[in-house]
């Protein structure tokens, strides 16, 4: 019974009606309906809206594959031996001999990577696969012992009775195969294999891509026309570029540039009657902004720049100080040749760079791109170059192509707020089902060129699961934002029900104090 | 005695001679010590952030920075250029096509060759962090991407107005410090730099790079945290303020370096005075492995190249395009065939070579021999 005061000062009391009980219970159903709903619908439904969707990744599948590419692949070179028949006795001892000698020296090729000594049958081409001739040496001493094919695979080894008599044959040809046709290719997977890290005079490699422009630019000084017959001085360098159709694709522009001059004057100097060119001043001397070099093409480039200097109409050369030819390299870009006219030029007539002028210039300039694409620098025959980089890439490759997928698995753990999309996954099954072709297109079939093929897609498209545009951390803000973001809407439904709780609670320990009270 | 005694103390110090390690250094190596970076390619992100027309100075500090990079060499395939507004256009400029940062206005930065890559709209902080991990659609044009590899260094260069652990993008949103971090990550982990350098130029800059963790990034904000960087003077014919303290001087004092200056960045770092900036720098170096006096400047704002002299090898060509047949047939006699001799050494046991022994050990025995004829010589000495 409470006493207020009314409008007429007169004093009314007011009969606090207690609430039936009915209605008592009817409300505490609603507020527990209403949390109920809060609690087991809405929360899930918040949770599973604002999610983000992060597709599982075979991340099991991946590491056991990162860690154990190195003992699933197995090179088995094939070697082709030229002996007459009645030795054929030799070849098994020689292969045990040879194993031996690769394990002891380097052991971490042990099951990786071996040669395979067979008996030459008459389909086998030197051009194709490696033969090892060996024929009776008329003299006796060791000189010219070892001739390796500058065109194909073939090495011929001349035995010296000496030899047959001290039964140390397989010795020898042990040691030619691993010291010296194949010295290269061992030391380089040696160094991969032991993820040496690249000393700073190696980073002269462009780094592999299943395209490349190659670019050949004639940049003149001045205006005066120039010719020069370089498209038909290129059919000299198709061969090469057509035995690497498995390793990769070149597409070849040619271009020619006037009033190309560049940033810093050259020095005349008149004791030698030449324009000289200090060395250090060659790693400012291409004007990247004024000479138009660029590509504007996804692929990577490798430049060759023939420059023409305005003073080949005066007779006088530009010599870079200390060198013989005017050649230099350009890390990880390509190569520049500067060209000074012989003979001197006519009054009147147009300058043009005729097809055999333009030969050394090829020579040079392929010499440059072997650096630039990797190729060993011993043997050398350029197929047994292009074996081994092929075998170089296709092991680096896959090896990169686990790494990025790795790097993948890592950044998804690291950053728990990036999505990821079904299209990734769908890349990275894609992916390691090609590096597993790789794998054994290497082991069942000891084919290369497809296996290089196919490990090249992998990279590939280990790059694209990588890259997939849709993983973007950004959201509409970022994840500490979230509670602040949603607050309008969960401020007001928390906190009426919170209070609804409240006073049910209260309600409840009154009653039961009452009920003490009695 | 006196004679033994001398003889004694001549070979005990013969002994000691032995086992020392002489150390010498020449003039050469002590004067300037430049640590070889290993890049071999230069890239250069130029972000401005901000809209409308008093922010004039922030696209005025951007174009002067793109000017001078340019200069240095880098090439505009390598420089994304972003620029959130049009100033040079504004219906306000009394000088329409033009921006300039100085008020003698002696250089006009619009110019005519400039190429922006990212424009108005197009600056979002979506857009800046697709730029710096990758990742877009297929038929994004490559000048507007970042195609940098694990021999890139990278010059980041941003302005605008931001405050503490965040950049105002376009007036409408922003972007955080981790957000900046988590980018960088992503490009550490797929090897897309060498090394980054990344320079930012707000209010409470320095708050900006605090958040970073991967290797090899060195940072450099124009300001504390709660302290505002200024700008240096208006141009009372343009009517607004046309270039920023900090920026005004790093770019006074790369006016001074060409394409193939030898000056280290703490040169750099030495013109950010408080008396200059009127702000506190901040210099972050603890991810970054060369020491800051070692640093080229234009390992980052230039693109020297490295060169390799004399590596030509001959009939590379001819030898790729003949076989053995045709090379015989027409006479050729270019090719060299590589002979060899083969040294077969059966016993390795013994062999006349002389012995090599290690330092350590040489050093042991030096002290081994001093010590036992100094022994001798107490002994003597008692026995006498």
């Amino acid at each position: 019974m409470t006493e207020t005061e009314s409008e007429n000062g007169l004093k009314v009391q007011n009969q606090e009606v207690p609430e039936s009980d009915t209605i008592a219970y009817i409300r505490r159903l609603i507020v527990f309906i209403v949390a109920l709903t809060v609690l087991g619908l809405g929360y899930p439904v918040l949770q599973f809206t604002t999610a983000i969707y992060r597709a599982d990744l075979p991340v099991d599948e991946i590491t056991s594959l990162a860690s154990t590419l190195h003992n699933d692949i197995s090179f088995k070179i094939p070697v082709y031996l030229d002996i007459p028949t009645t030795l054929d006795v030799f070849i098994p001892d020689s292969q045990e001999k040879l194993n031996q000698f690769v394990n002891s020296k380097y052991p971490e090729l042990a099951n990786f990577w071996s040669l395979d000594l067979k008996k030459i049958t008459p389909g086998i081409d030197p051009e194709i696969d490696y033969v090892v001739k060996l024929v009776q040496d008329e003299n006796e001493n060791g000189d010219d012992a070892v001739d390796m094919s500058p065109f194909s695979k073939e090495t011929t080894l001349k035995v010296s009775q000496n030899w047959i008599d001290s039964k140390l044959v397989d010795q020898v040809l042990s040691s030619v195969l691993v010291d010296m046709v194949f010295k290269e290719e061992i030391s380089e997977l040696v160094s991969i294999i032991n993820n040496r890290a690249k000393e700073l005079d190696k980073n002269i490699v462009v780094p592999y891509s299943p395209n490349y422009n190659l670019v050949f630019s004639l940049l003149v000084e001045n205006g005066r026309t120039v010719k020069w017959d370089i498209e038909t001085a290129l059919k000299q360098m198709k061969p090469f570029l057509n035995k690497l159709t498995h390793y990769t694709n070149f597409s070849i522009s040619t271009q020619v540039q006037y009033y190309s001059k560049t940033e810093k004057p050259v020095v005349f100097d008149e004791k030698k009657n030449a324009y000289i060119l200090k060395e250090s001043d060659l790693s400012t001397f291409i004007n990247f902004g004024d000479w138009n070099l660029n590509t504007h093409d996804m692929d990577p480039s490798i430049n060759f720049l023939v420059y023409f200097p305005e003073s080949n109409y005066e007779n006088k050369p530009w010599v870079i100080d200390h060198l013989d030819n005017g050649a230099f390299l350009v890390k990880q870009w390509g190569g520049v040749y500067i060209f000074n006219k012989e003979k001197p030029i006519l009054e009147g007539y147009d300058v043009n760079i005729t097809e055999l002028e333009l030969i050394p210039i090829l020579e040079i300039f392929t010499s440059q791109l072997f650096q630039l694409l990797g190729l060993a620098t011993f043997p050398k025959s350029p197929s047994m170059r292009v074996d081994t980089l092929t075998r170089l890439t296709l092991f680096k490759n896959l090896k990169k192509t686990l790494e990025n997928l790795h790097s993948l698995v890592k950044l998804t753990v690291s950053l728990n707020e990036i999505s990821i999309p079904d299209e990734t996954k769908e890349h990275v099954l894609k992916s390691i089902e090609l590096v597993k072709l790789a794998i054994s297109e290497i082991n069942q079939k000891q084919n290369y060129h497809n296996s290089m093929t196919i490990s090249s897609k992998a990279l590939t498209i280990s790059d694209r699961a990588f890259f997939d545009k849709e993983m973007v951390q950004q959201a509409y803000f970022p994840n500490e934002h979230k509670m602040a973001v949603f607050l309008p809407l969960l401020g007001p439904v928390t906190s009426i029900l919170a209070i609804a709780l409240i006073k049910i609670l209260v309600s409840f320990k009154t009653g039961l104090k009452k009920k003490k009270a009695d | 005695m006196l004679l033994a005694r001398c003889l004694v103390w001549a070979i005990a110090l013969l002994a000691s001679f032995a086992a020392a390690d002489p150390q010498v250094i020449t003039t050469d190596e002590a004067e300037s010590v430049i640590s070889k970076s290993s890049h071999t390619n230069n890239w250069a992100v130029l972000v401005s952030t901000s809209r409308f027309w008093f922010n004039y100075r922030h696209m005025a500090n951007v174009l002067s920075l793109y000017r001078t990079v340019k200069r240095l060499g880098i090439p505009d395939s390598q420089i994304i250029l972003m620029l959130s507004d049009d100033i040079a256009c504004n219906p306000r400029n009394a000088f329409p096509g033009t921006v300039f940062n100085n008020k003698d206005q002696a250089i006009d930065l619009y110019g005519d060759a400039i190429e922006v890559d990212y424009r108005g709209y197009e600056v979002t902080v979506e857009n800046f962090v697709r730029l710096l991990t990758d990742r877009w659609d297929e038929d994004q044009p490559r000048s507007k991407r970042l195609l940098t590899d694990e021999n890139s260094n990278i010059f980041i260069y941003m302005t605008g107005h931001g405050g503490e652990e965040f950049l105002k993008f376009q007036d409408a949103e922003e972007i955080g410090s981790y957000d900046i971090a988590d980018a960088f990550a992503q490009m550490h982990e797929k090897k897309r730099y060498n090394e980054i350098f990344f320079m930012i130029d707000t209010c409470q800059a320095n708050t900006m790079y605090e958040r970073f963790y991967s290797p090899n990034i060195l940072a450099v904000g124009s300001s504390r945290i709660e302290e505002s960087s200024y700008s240096h003077h208006s141009d009372m014919e343009i009517g607004v303020a046309v270039i920023d303290r900090f920026t005004y001087y790093t770019l006074a004092f790369l006016e001074n370096i060409n394409r193939d200056s030898r000056v280290t960045m703490n040169k750099l770092f030495d013109e950010f005075t408080y008396d200059n900036v009127h702000s506190n720098p901040g210099i972050r170096t603890d991810l970054f492995k060369r020491n800051v006096s070692e640093v080229l400047i234009t390992d980052f704002l230039g693109n020297v190249q490295n060169i390799v002299l004399d590596n030509v090898e001959k009939d590379i060509l001819f030898n790729s395009n003949h076989n053995k047949q045709e090379a015989t047939d027409n006479n050729e006699t270019r090719p060299v065939h590589s002979y060899s001799k083969i040294d077969i050494s059966i016993d390795t046991e013994d062999s006349n070579e002389l012995t090599k022994i290690a330092p350590e050990v040489q050093r042991a025995m030096g002290v081994g021999i001093a010590g036992l004829v100094i022994a001798l010589w107490v002994i003597a000495k008692d026995l006498a």
